[in-house]
């Protein structure tokens, strides 16, 4: 069904009573060809008509405005039960239609404190129910946050103290890797001593053998002379024999010149002579041997201390080969020494640096913990403030609490379905 | 008088030289068993064979010094031939006549004892190897 307004309404009131009277004027008209009299009864009718529908209509605006009167004081008293009866298709259809869209906003609305104040209720209890456990939970964190507080407490006093154990440790390391520095050096100037060994040994070698080749050269002349001496010495043996048979051949010249009595005079006297000869070659080739043997034994002597000298130069020799691969072996073990020593002042280098990064984060898990501690001490006051906040919390949610009963009460006084 | 003077055991002995033929050394000795023990064997000189003996031993001397060096003293009395060999020829020693009586000694006054070649053929026979007699 179109709309029709009330304004359109009256406008066809308005033009159904003009062609009413028009009507009227012309039958009248017609009828009695009198003009003035089709005015007046058009007047008339239309004076009539006018009121009719102006009763007709005021009393069906009015009727319908006390309707929505009555549904108004009605829901002013809390009655939401009521519902409007819609007629027309009017100006006032929308006011009935408003109205009643309030009304159903209105018991929504209702409705929906009434869920908001189930919801509130649930909620307060629910909130109580949380309430209790924050407090415990408050307690609890209190509780830990004290606990967290002296281990912090006890781990920013441990951090630091092992925070100075650490830096002594460190002032340790630090001579540790200065000590290494030093040893490396010193293990170089070892390295160069040792070769500087080393080459002089194989000098003093090269020198030994000179001396070695110098004094068998000398000894030459030496063994010549005790050949030369041992062939007088031949030759003096030789001598003394022939002494010895000319002692001989004199003393039997003697005893054939005895036997030869007065003859044999003169014959003795050169046998004596030839005695006294071989005598005296005797006693000259004995001293001579004398002279001969004592030269062949300082001769000898001489070989012996030439042969000492030679063997003391041989093990000299071995001595020095033995130094040599000594020195050989120590530039080794030298070599490797310096090598380790050298890893270990890069190792303890590695560790200073570590132990320096090490002791930055320790600094920091020390700053950590003092701040932990700080932590644990706002904490403790949060968690404090918070109870106190949560008392607030408790009178605010029974201020709230009163509220929503006293709303419980208003929406308690409206009437949402009929019966 | 001439001897030939010669030491066995640190004593000097002397023989007169005309018994003494010769003073040789060095020659090959020959020993033959069954002889005592002073008995050192049998030397060949100049075709003539000759007894060696000991001196030392057959004087009672309990170690030997013969070697090969050492100085033989050939002996020639009547028709014996006897060689000893004492320790040491000590050489030819000149004695007066009259003063052998007194007993002989050398320059510096040591004293010689005179021995006989008999004397020494004596002492070897009466060695325990039997009775012997010189023919």
């Amino acid at each position: 069904m179109g709309r029709t307004s009330l304004k359109n309404k009256l406008l066809l009131a308005f033009l159904g009573l003009l062609l009413t009277v028009m009507t009227v004027v012309g039958i009248v008209n017609y009828l009695t060809h009198n003009f003035f009299l089709a005015q007046a009864l058009s007047t008339v009718f239309a004076l009539g008509f006018g009121l009719l529908f102006g009763i007709i209509f005021s009393s069906s605006l009015v009727q319908r405005l006390n309707m929505l009167i009555n549904s108004a004081r009605e829901i002013s008293s809390g009655d939401l039960s009521s519902e409007i009866a819609r007629i027309s298709n009017d100006e006032v259809r929308d006011l009935e239609d408003i109205f009643s869209q309030m009304v159903q906003e209105l018991r929504r609305m209702i409705l929906d404190m009434k869920n908001l104040f189930d919801q509130i209720q649930l909620t307060k209890i629910q909130l109580n129910d949380f309430m209790r456990r924050i407090v415990q939970n408050n307690c609890e964190i209190d509780q830990s946050a004290l606990t967290i507080a002296k281990g912090s407490g006890r781990q920013s006093a441990l951090a630091k103290k092992t925070a100075e154990q650490i830096a002594e440790g460190l002032l340790v390391m630090e001579e540790m890797a200065g000590q290494s520095a030093r040893t490396v050096t010193r293990i170089a100037d070892a390295k160069v001593k040792s070769e500087t060994g080393e080459a002089s040994a194989r000098e003093t070698l090269i020198q030994f053998k000179v001396s070695l080749q110098q004094m068998t050269e000398y000894a030459k002349p030496i063994h010549r002379l005790a050949v030369e001496v041992d062939k007088i010495r031949m030759v003096v043996r030789i001598i003394e024999e022939i002494a010895q048979k000319t002692d001989l051949l004199s003393l039997n010249a003697s005893i054939e010149a005895t036997r030869a009595g007065e003859m044999g005079k003169g014959f003795a006297l050169v046998a004596e002579e030839i005695r006294t000869m071989a005598e005296n070659s005797k006693i000259s080739s004995k001293e001579i041997g004398k002279i001969v043997q004592g030269i062949l034994q300082d001769n000898a002597e001489v070989i012996i201390s030439l042969r000492k000298n030679q063997e003391g130069l041989s093990s000299g020799e071995q001595i020095i080969h033995s130094t040599i691969t000594a020195f050989g072996d120590t530039l080794a073990n030298v070599n490797h020494i310096y090598l380790e020593v050298k890893d270990i002042q890069d190792v303890t280098g590695k560790q200073v640096k570590e132990m320096r990064k090490f002791m930055s984060q320790f600094q920091d898990l020390s700053r950590l913990a003092f701040e932990n501690l700080q932590a644990a001490q706002k904490t403790i006051q949060a968690t404090r403030n918070q109870n106190a906040d949560m008392k607030g919390i408790v009178a605010t949610m029974k201020a709230l609490n009163e509220l929503s009963e006293k709303m419980m009460q208003t929406q308690q006084r409206f009437k949402l379905t009929a019966g | 008088m001439e001897i030939v003077a010669f030491s066995i055991d640190g004593r000097l002995y002397g023989l007169d030289a005309q018994h003494v033929n010769r003073v040789i050394e060095n020659v090959k000795i020959f020993s033959a068993p069954f002889m005592p023990k002073c008995h050192i064997g049998l030397l060949f000189y100049r075709g003539e064979l000759y007894d060696v003996i000991d001196a030392g031993i057959l004087f009672n001397q309990k170690i030997s010094l013969v070697n090969s060096h050492s100085r033989i003293i050939l002996m020639k009395w009547n028709r014996n031939k006897l060689a000893i060999i004492p320790d040491v020829v000590v050489g030819l020693v000149r004695i007066d006549d009259q003063a052998i009586h007194q007993g002989a000694s050398t320059a510096h006054g040591q004293k010689i004892d005179l021995i006989t070649p008999d004397s020494l053929w004596t002492r070897l026979l009466k060695l325990s190897y039997g009775p012997g007699k010189i023919s």
